[in-house]
């Protein structure tokens, strides 16, 4: 009788509660988070085929007939480098070049030496002359550089004095830059975005041997607006170093040599699901009145965690430095098909599971009963 | 909206992990019960915000990204959903 009990009790149902929860549970953190991502990212491009984002400017772009600028350049912490090394000078004519943005906030220059700001971008840039880089100080051309279309923008900062070039030693928090639609608009109208690569090199070069290149990690975060709207996406990690090998031909040997900048690419690789949604957010690829916010975040030296102060970034030097842009597209009719169609799928599989759950239907019963 | 969606999902994940470890003898106290009943909806949270589209998935279908497919997959999600709150509240257990 006892055990003839045990055997009713296992053929009704095969598994106990605890096993039944952890069923579910599986269902929900297992194969739901597969099934979608499975999903999302179907139609995306395996082919590494990148094409040009930005439009090819000969001439000079003017300043201040670019929207783009600097949003964040560091963060506001102040570090005893910049304090030390860049002192506020006095004078007039070239002295006043001295004068530094020590930090911008939201695309406004703050932190002056001087605290006799913040001043207009037109009083900034008759103060320090045409090189000195406002926020929204713009004037730069481009050009297939590096087989890759870029253009040599302002930093910042910019050296100051003979002794103390600024190169890097501010802040690891925050960078961020609003880049109009010239980033974009080389980009063809109607296309759908599979992935965005964004190349940032230092203007100038050094040896590749004997220069302090270091290992780093950060995230990354990018906004498209379109009209009034905006759409982000965020939680993108990046890890690299800061070493970017080239060959230039030398005049002095004849010969091709190696060369390295400061320098990475950061690589913004959106699911198929993404680049629909991105795809109707602005206007079924509107790229020419597409703009985008790029921000670079938290960035960690990690050989060596607890010092960044001279770790070198390419955009956080003096001078200039080159932004390039790239992307990679698919095919919206066949990404959508495929989402639309394996969501359907999902959402037939979930009604079921839901089904099967209730005391009406027993699939789960009867298939385990087999195994048990 | 895909943020209450997520928080009954994982509510219902704690509900049940709590309620199968206070059935085998663990959790005894409501201190332990709540500590673990929070923990896990945090973890299980941060899971499918951080580590997966799920979220990005139902903020999709929300906002009509997947079209009649996407709205189809929250009605069945929801029925799924409510089917396993309602077989916890009755049976202390999600499928039955």
């Amino acid at each position: 009788m006892h055990e003839g009990g045990i055997g009713i009790a296992k053929k009704s149902n095969p598994l106990n509660p605890v096993q039944w929860n952890v069923l579910a549970i599986i269902f929900i953190l297992g194969f739901m988070p597969f099934a979608v991502a499975f999903i999302s990212n179907a139609g995306s491009s395996s082919e590494e085929q990148w094409l040009t984002s930005m439009e090819l400017n000969d001439g000079n772009i003017q300043n201040f007939q670019d929207t783009s600028m600097w949003l964040e350049n560091g963060g506001s912490n102040l570090t005893s480098w910049y304090q030390t090394y860049n002192m506020p000078q006095s004078g007039a004519g070239d002295d006043y070049s001295k004068l530094d943005c020590a930090y911008i906030t939201n695309g406004v220059c703050e932190g002056y030496y001087n605290d006799t700001g913040p001043f207009s971008p037109e009083q900034w840039m008759s103060l320090n002359g045409n090189h000195q880089p406002f926020p929204n100080y713009n004037a730069y051309y481009t050009d297939d550089y590096f087989d890759i279309r870029s253009g040599l923008f302002g930093q910042s900062h910019h050296a100051v004095g003979s002794n103390n070039a600024y190169a890097g030693r501010s802040g690891s928090e925050i960078y961020s830059w609003l880049l109009s639609e010239r980033f974009t608009n080389e980009i063809g109208q109607g296309e759908t975005l599979d992935a965005l690569r964004y190349w940032m090199t230092s203007g100038a070069s050094y040896s590749c041997d004997g220069f302090a290149y270091s290992n780093l990690t950060f995230e990354g975060e990018i906004t498209f607006l379109y009209g009034n709207e905006s759409l982000t996406y965020t939680n993108f990690e990046f890890k690299t170093d800061n070493k970017f090998a080239y060959e230039a031909f030398s005049d002095v040997d004849g010969a091709w040599n190696a060369v390295c900048a400061y320098g990475f690419f950061v690589e913004f690789d959106f699911t198929g699901f993404e680049s629909l949604e991105i795809h109707s957010f602005n206007g079924i690829g509107d790229w020419d009145n597409t703009s985008i916010i790029l921000t670079l975040t938290n960035f960690v030296n990690t050989d060596s965690p607890d010092d960044f102060g001279s770790t070198q970034l390419p955009f956080a030097g003096s001078e200039g430095w080159n932004l390039g842009v790239q992307h990679r597209e698919i095919n919206p009719v066949e990404a959508g098909f495929l989402i639309k169609t394996g969501t359907l799928l999902l959402a037939v599989i979930t009604l079921g599971v839901a089904l099967a759950s209730t005391p009406y239907w027993d699939p789960f019963k009867n298939f385990f009963k087999g195994m048990v | 909206m895909f943020e209450v969606i997520l928080y009954i999902a994982t509510l219902l994940i704690s509900i049940t992990v709590v309620g199968g470890a206070a059935d085998n003898g663990w959790l005894n106290s409501a201190f332990t019960r709540a500590f673990g009943g929070i923990g896990t909806q945090v973890v299980s949270l941060n899971f499918l915000n951080q580590y997966t589209n799920f979220e990005t998935f139902i903020r999709g279908c929300i906002n009509g990204q997947v079209g009649i497919s996407g709205y189809a997959f929250l009605l069945a999600f929801g029925i799924l959903l409510v089917v396993w709150a309602n077989n916890i509240i009755n049976y202390r257990q999600a499928i039955v």
